[in-house]
């Protein structure tokens, strides 16, 4: 940096100050230290939504008419207009990814304990909005794939009970899927999710600041002599650059490797075709409601399935406040074990949902 | 023709070579740079007196005998298998051609064996003088090694003057050889510097672990600075023709429709160059947190760069296997009149259908598809043909067969032209609709 610029930036912007806290960071060393790095992980696929989604939306038009004509003319006219797409579409998977695998990996150093509880509610309201992000996204191409796809999603919302109808007209804007749908889950993905997003990522990443990172409890059996750490910078800032780099290959590798393909444009009066089921992210849940019967004595199966999961969920979220201390002194077992039955079942459910 | 063909399910028998051939290259570069580094480093030790440093290369020698051994003869031999087996024409033209070099160069392995063993026993039994003569036996042997490999190597892409010479000197010193030879060698310096970070992660004393990284790390400098020049310098050599998918690939790669092997060398430049980067970020710039599982993140993007990198180079020689002689189906370049005057079927030798007839059509497809088509295409595997010729009714596929055979067609440069009588081309165009439709709506 020139010497006179060092000073003036100094003087407005208190450069050193944010160096001396960045130094003073320390990130616990210990075995599971490698877990620290999905939250990076997800920051970064963060990004890379962010930079390649504003690329996107310079040629994307949000209409019945226009939406699939400009998504083939991003991905075969605009200049590098496939490749952005393809990172966009491949980002979001993997960041989903990294999420889940941020997620468990906090359960289970029950990295969520007093005073870290708004940290995890947080965490989990961004794992709820991505999963919003992913299913408006899913319909903008206006394909075959994505419209059918669409209509099962807001056909599973739907059953909710009490509210699932005032939902599912809310998001498709009427009865029918329809271009008022695509501009209303535009609106979503677009402008609603990312200020919501932006902002508890933000108090996210404050909170983080403030509590420090979170140490699974055998760290802290140990003396506090033996508690050994990392300077944040610029010891454990380098390797999350490290890190960055590798995802920055994977995802271009899958991305060039792998490019995202459009499907035919949606026909709204064509059956559906055969074998339409939706992500990944969403197949438990979907497999779950399949596995179902359509009655259950008094309940409708859907209706029973979607209670369940949403109890699941409600659950997982709320583990700081029941996975109180053991007389010992230890976290009890419980929400470890029903972590484990969380994990399998989601992997149970998704393996199940392909297979069927 | 004159060989059976063995045809792998799904994986298709390219794949076959390509995992063995892609490990085989990481593990044959990493053997000859690990020559040039241990030796260098033990001469370092011995003119600073670092005793500290040299049993560092001692315990690395016992790495680079173990892996380099074991995982080279291992895959060495695979190779072997999988190329007689899988394109058994091709490896019989190579070795009537090479077969002096080859000699040569199993000759050279002789002596590289035989050192590297020397030099991982012998640290406490031979004179510091004598071990470095014995370590710089085996890296001058093995990089003699890869001058014979290379040489038949580039030959395949780049056969030259051989085409009209038929000569060994012409086959040998072809236009692609000295570049590929440049760049190969800067390769395994780097490819020595990656492993090097695997075992120096794992040094016990953090004061030598954190000096063991940073020069680890400098040897991928070269590499990183001289490539892209001698790249430059290997694609001037390569034929116009060869260029062509690449540069078509180039011209469009904006929009989207380009080739996948100009998909992959972007890839393989992308990670090639943050290999660099993560080489100046961690081991050099934070060489105390640099652990063990960054080392072997490290060495797993250097396997990719060198799996795509030699994907790109094997699609680059497409239609051929040996550039302008022979096509990759094994068939002869300037042999078209004959195979359709003749016929493919009557002179396969290992074929189990001789001729066309009526009843025998379906069959007979089959075999030409194995004959012609199998060797890059798999059913409903890799490159499916059930997915590229999807939906595509009898005139669609004999318009497409007839393209495949025009020697002005598009598919000129891209895939071997079809051969065989018009009864063979039917045949084929019946058996392809098995694959392209399903059975209830042919």
């Amino acid at each position: 940096m020139p010497a006179k610029l060092r000073p003036w930036l100094e003087s407005r912007l208190h450069l050193g100050a944010l160096l001396t806290l960045a130094k003073e960071k320390q990130v616990p060393q210990h075995r599971q230290q490698l877990w620290y790095y999905f939250g990076g992980i997800v920051l970064f696929f963060f990004l890379v939504q962010v930079v390649t989604g504003i690329l996107l939306l310079l040629y994307y038009s949000p209409s019945e008419a226009g939406a699939h004509a400009s998504v083939l003319d991003i991905t075969a006219k605009v200049d590098f207009g496939w490749l952005i797409r393809s990172l966009h579409i491949w980002g979001a998977h993997l960041m989903v990814a990294a999420v889940l695998i941020h997620m468990f990996s906090v359960f289970f150093m029950k990295a969520y304990r007093t005073p870290r509880e708004l940290t995890w509610l947080t965490g989990f309201c961004m794992l709820t909005l991505l999963l919003g992000f992913g299913f408006s996204g899913y319909l903008l191409p206006w394909d075959e794939l994505a419209y059918f796809a669409t209509q099962v999603g807001l056909g599973i919302t739907e059953s909710v009970p009490v509210v699932g109808k005032f939902l599912a007209d809310l998001l498709r804007a009427g009865p029918e899927v329809t271009g008022l749908t695509l501009q209303r889950f535009f609106a979503l993905h677009v402008v609603v999710l990312p200020l919501v997003f932006t902002a508890v990522l933000g108090l996210h990443l404050f909170l983080i600041q403030l509590h420090g990172n979170a140490a699974p409890p055998s760290y802290y059996r140990q003396p506090v002599a033996a508690q050994r750490a990392t300077p944040f910078f610029p010891d454990f800032f380098y390797n999350d650059l490290l890190v960055w780099l590798v995802c920055l290959n994977v995802v271009s590798f899958v991305a060039a490797i792998h490019p995202w393909e459009v499907g035919p444009q949606a026909d709204t009066l064509a059956p559906a075709p055969a074998g339409i089921h939706p992500e990944w992210y969403f197949m438990p849940l979907y497999a779950l409601l399949k596995l179902l019967p359509a009655q259950l004595g008094p309940v409708q199966g859907q209706q029973l399935g979607i209670v369940l999961f949403s109890l699941g969920g409600l659950l997982l979220a709320l583990v700081p406040f029941w996975d109180k201390e053991t007389p010992t002194g230890r976290r009890g077992r419980l929400a470890t074990y029903y972590g484990l039955f969380v994990l399998l079942a989601t992997l149970v459910l998704t393996i199940l949902g392909y297979v069927y | 023709m004159n060989y059976p063909i063995w045809e792998v399910p799904l994986l298709g028998g390219g794949w076959v070579i390509g995992l063995i051939a892609i490990v085989h290259v990481y593990v044959s570069h990493f053997a000859i740079g690990t020559g040039f580094f241990l030796v260098y480093t033990e001469w370092k030790c011995y003119q600073s007196a670092d005793a500290r440093i040299l049993a560092y290369v001692r315990h690395h020698s016992r790495f680079f005998v173990l892996l380099s051994l074991v995982t080279g003869a291992l895959t060495g031999v695979g190779i072997w298998f999988a190329i007689g087996l899988v394109h058994p024409a091709a490896t019989s033209a190579l070795i009537h051609q090479f077969v002096f070099v080859w000699a040569i160069e199993w000759a050279v392995f002789l002596v590289e064996i035989a050192s590297a063993l020397i030099y991982y026993a012998a640290w406490e039994r031979l004179s510091a003088r004598q071990h470095m003569l014995v370590g710089w036996i085996y890296a001058v042997s093995a990089f003699a090694s890869m001058i014979a490999i290379n040489g038949i190597l580039t030959f395949m892409l780049t056969p030259g003057h051989w085409l009209e010479t038929r000569q060994l000197w012409d086959a040998f010193f072809n236009p692609t050889n000295w570049p590929s030879l440049a760049l190969r060698f800067l390769v395994t310096l780097a490819i020595a510097g990656l492993f090097a970070l695997v075992t120096a992660a794992r040094w016990p004393e953090e004061a030598d672990r954190v000096r063991l990284l940073r020069y680890a790390a400098k040897w991928l400098l070269p590499a990183y600075f001289l490539l892209p020049f001698l790249l430059l310098w290997y694609l001037s050599q390569v034929p116009q023709t060869a260029l062509e998918a690449l540069q078509s690939g180039i011209a469009t790669v904006g929009v989207g429709t380009l080739a996948v092997l100009t998909r992959a060398a972007m890839v393989s430049i992308v990670i090639s160059a943050t290999v660099g980067l993560f080489a100046y970020l961690g081991p050099y710039l934070n060489p105390r947190n640099f652990s063990f599982p960054m080392a072997i993140i490290f060495l797993f993007l250097g396997l990719v760069v060198t799996g795509t990198t030699e994907w790109s180079r094997e699609m680059l020689r497409k239609p051929y296997v040996i550039y302008g002689y022979m096509y990759s189906n094994g068939l002869l370049a300037g042999q078209e009149a004959s195979y359709n005057q003749q016929g493919v079927l009557a002179q396969a030798k290992w074929a189990s259908v001789r001729a066309v007839t009526a009843e025998n059509q379906l069959a007979a497809g089959g075999e030409l598809f194995r004959l012609q088509c199998a060797s890059c295409h798999t059913r409903r595997g890799y490159r499916s043909m059930h997915k590229v010729l999807k939906g595509r009714d009898i005139d669609s596929l004999r318009h497409f067969l007839n393209s495949l055979a025009d020697p002005a067609g598009p598919y000129r440069g891209i895939m071997p032209r079809l051969v065989g009588t018009p009864a063979e081309q039917e045949a084929l165009a019946r058996y392809l609709l098995t694959l392209s439709t399903p059975a209830r709506t042919r």
